[in-house]
């Protein structure tokens, strides 16, 4: 058969209702042009949240916090006391597939930081070298807090990008500087990297260069004046057994607060859980938005091949008359079909592109970074061939089963 | 002694036009043979183009057999009628019936699109039948542009561009000065000679005169003149 003359045939009637085949095509290229631009900003969006969880330790990071104590062992919740080093002790000794440890000493998130008169705010926090793997931070220049200055309480401090920035400027070395942390001094011994994500001049991951670390120890002895460590938390390498292990210090730690039931173990397993749920909603409410746009083309389509192959009847039954088979005008007709639905596919690509463009040069804030990926283009274009096939198949029946001598008579 | 290539048996066609059902055609038998050129002549309304639709298997008889080259076309399916149409049959309608938005060497290649011709063979046999009819000149023009003549010429171009055994030419002079008339009837007579088989509806005497065989139609019965 000529799928060739099929194929002009259709470029034919498309070029003589120029208008009619665009109005057509609207409805596809909307369609399709909303399902790429959703993949695009989805990925992106994915893309920014596995970094975001990367960058907050990843999976293999068990939270440990302080809970409520449930009611009925409130009248003795006095027995329970702080976390302390016992604890971790306790941890390290009866449960040796926990990798690190990092006991943390938060002394406020907005705590004071200056250097001669300059001051901000960041988040001050004591710590030890376990901080590092669990947080994922990495020094830049100079070295992190060490044993040494956990044993001897060095006053020492290393620091995120963002108080090195305010207080010493983009270019000076802040290494060997003396800053002040509350009322007491610290020498600055470590800088760290840097770290961004976002788009637009906006860095969501600010908040990770907003920080100053000391010797947990010192924070004890400096600030807090006691020797609680408020929060702990601990990394398992093997993943799969994250929420075994979760369990198991859960038990200990039980054990060693005199079976009151006042801590909590997080994982972030949970986060990412909470987070694909959330994508995957949203996925699907948009899915159905661009389904919906999609049907509404294909009928759109549907309709239009009604209408021209009506018109078309006495056409049909002259190309009948001279040896065109059934399924010569039955492919006739979905190869029109697929031909509007094509075009609408590629136009709608096209539109997409520029839609996630014009978004992201519009909306910078609270938007990830649109990922478009060619395979997801494909996709959306493919379903544009396929709307096409099937919403052509009906008035290509139609067409095909037309009787040749009625059309022929037909006026 | 020739073979025959269609044979009507008892052919009833009745139209259903709502409160009575009218007879078109009745009890018409008919045997055709190889390399016949007959005239079927009768006044309007005879039922003249109701016969030729049936012989060219674009319609359906209400009752009655009809045998193509020895097959019942009732028992053929539809893919079979379809290339019967397409390779065997050559059909000039009444009223031309050209694709009004493709030119005059488009329509006549149509036939061998569907007879898969390849698209260079189709313009070179295409160009060939119309200089054949003399439109070889006109070939890029919509069918629109051309005059009657020209059409129905144009026509007789596409039925006989698969080269097909039979040739159904209904009214194929009725649109034509006697000149053209005669240069038309030269090619029926020219294909006849050269063993196609020709059947032709004309209202005009003298056409009929110049072929081998005329029958008659009168109020859808046949009078074998
Ligand atoms: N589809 C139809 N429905 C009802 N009646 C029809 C139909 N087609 C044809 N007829 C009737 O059948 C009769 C024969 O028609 P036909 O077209 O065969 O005549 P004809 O001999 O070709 O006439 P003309 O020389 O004018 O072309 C006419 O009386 C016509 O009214
Ligand atoms: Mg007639």
């Amino acid at each position: 058969m000529g799928l060739i003359h099929g194929i002009m045939v259709g470029c034919k009637e498309m070029w003589a209702h120029k208008m009619r085949s665009f109005l057509t095509m609207l409805g596809v290229i909307l369609g399709v042009a909303a399902l790429a631009a959703m993949f695009a900003f989805m990925e992106g969006m994915i893309a920014d949240m596995q970094k975001f969880i990367r960058e907050t330790g990843g999976v293999e990071r068990v939270t440990c916090s302080s809970d409520q104590i449930p009611e009925d062992q409130l009248p003795f919740s006095s027995l329970n006391r702080q976390r302390r080093m016992k604890d971790i002790q306790a941890l390290m000794n009866n449960i040796p597939e926990i990798d690190e440890f990092s006991p943390e000493v938060t002394l406020g998130r907005d705590y004071p930081v200056q250097y001669l008169n300059k001051t901000v705010r960041v988040e001050v926090r004591g710590v030890t070298v376990g901080e590092l793997a669990l947080r994922n931070y990495d020094v830049e220049k100079g070295r992190f807090i060490c044993d040494i200055d956990r044993v001897e309480r060095q006053r020492v401090a290393v620091i995120g990008t963002y108080p090195s920035d305010e207080l010493f400027g983009q270019y000076a070395n802040p290494l060997g500087r003396t800053i002040r942390i509350g009322n007491k001094n610290f020498r600055v011994v470590g800088v760290l990297k840097h770290y961004t994500a976002g788009m637009g001049g906006q860095n969501w991951m600010n908040w990770k260069n907003r920080i100053v670390f000391i010797p947990m120890e010192t924070a004890w002895l400096c600030f807090t004046h006691n020797k609680d460590i408020p929060a702990l938390d601990i990394q398992v390498k093997d993943t799969s057994k994250v929420a075994e292990i979760s369990q198991r210090a859960q038990q200990v730690l039980f054990h060693t607060h005199r079976h009151i039931s006042c801590l909590q173990m997080r994982t972030n397993e949970e986060m990412v859980e909470n987070f694909s749920s959330r994508t995957a909603a949203f996925n699907i409410t948009l899915g159905i938005v661009a389904s919906i746009s999609m049907l509404v083309g294909g009928i759109g389509i549907m309709n239009i091949m009604l209408a021209s192959i009506n018109e078309r009847i006495r056409e049909i039954g002259i190309r009948k008359a001279i040896g065109a088979r059934n399924i010569d005008i039955l492919l006739q007709v979905i190869v029109e079909a697929v031909l509007l639905s094509i075009l609408g596919g590629v136009l709608g690509v096209g539109v997409s592109l520029l839609l996630t463009k014009f978004i992201t040069f519009f909306v910078k804030e609270n938007l990830s970074a649109p990922i478009v990926k060619p395979e997801q283009l494909l996709f959306a274009f493919s379903v544009s061939v396929i709307v096409g096939i099937v919403f052509g198949i009906f008035p290509a029946f139609k067409a095909a089963r037309l009787d040749p001598i009625e059309a022929l008579r037909h006026e | 002694m020739p073979k025959t290539v269609v044979e009507l048996i008892d052919i009833c066609k009745t139209y259903d036009t709502g409160a009575a059902a009218f007879e078109a055609l009745h009890k018409i038998n008919l045997v055709i043979e190889e390399g016949e050129f007959l005239a079927i002549i009768g006044p309007s309304g005879s039922g003249k183009s109701t016969l030729m639709h049936i012989l060219g298997c674009l319609d359906t008889p209400t009752s009655g057999r009809m045998l193509l080259e020895g097959k019942d076309i009732s028992r053929m399916s539809a893919n079979e009628l379809s290339a019967v149409r397409n390779k065997r049959i050559g059909f000039v309608f009444q009223t031309f019936n050209l694709l009004p938005r493709f030119n005059i060497l488009q329509n006549v290649e149509l036939p061998m699109v569907y007879g898969g011709v390849s698209p260079f063979e189709r313009k070179r046999r295409a160009m060939d039948i119309l200089k054949m009819v003399g439109l070889d000149d006109r070939w890029n023009h919509l069918p629109q542009e051309l005059s009657g003549g020209q059409r129905q010429r144009a026509a007789i171009a596409r039925a006989l561009i698969m080269n097909p055994a039979m040739v159904f030419a209904d009214e194929p002079t009725g649109n034509l000065d006697t000149k053209t008339g005669a240069q038309i009837m030269e090619l029926f007579k020219e294909l006849n000679n050269a063993g196609h088989t020709i059947i032709l509806v004309t209202h005009d005497k003298d056409i009929a005169a110049q072929t081998k065989r005329q029958i008659e139609i009168r109020d859808g019965r046949i009078k074998e003149a």
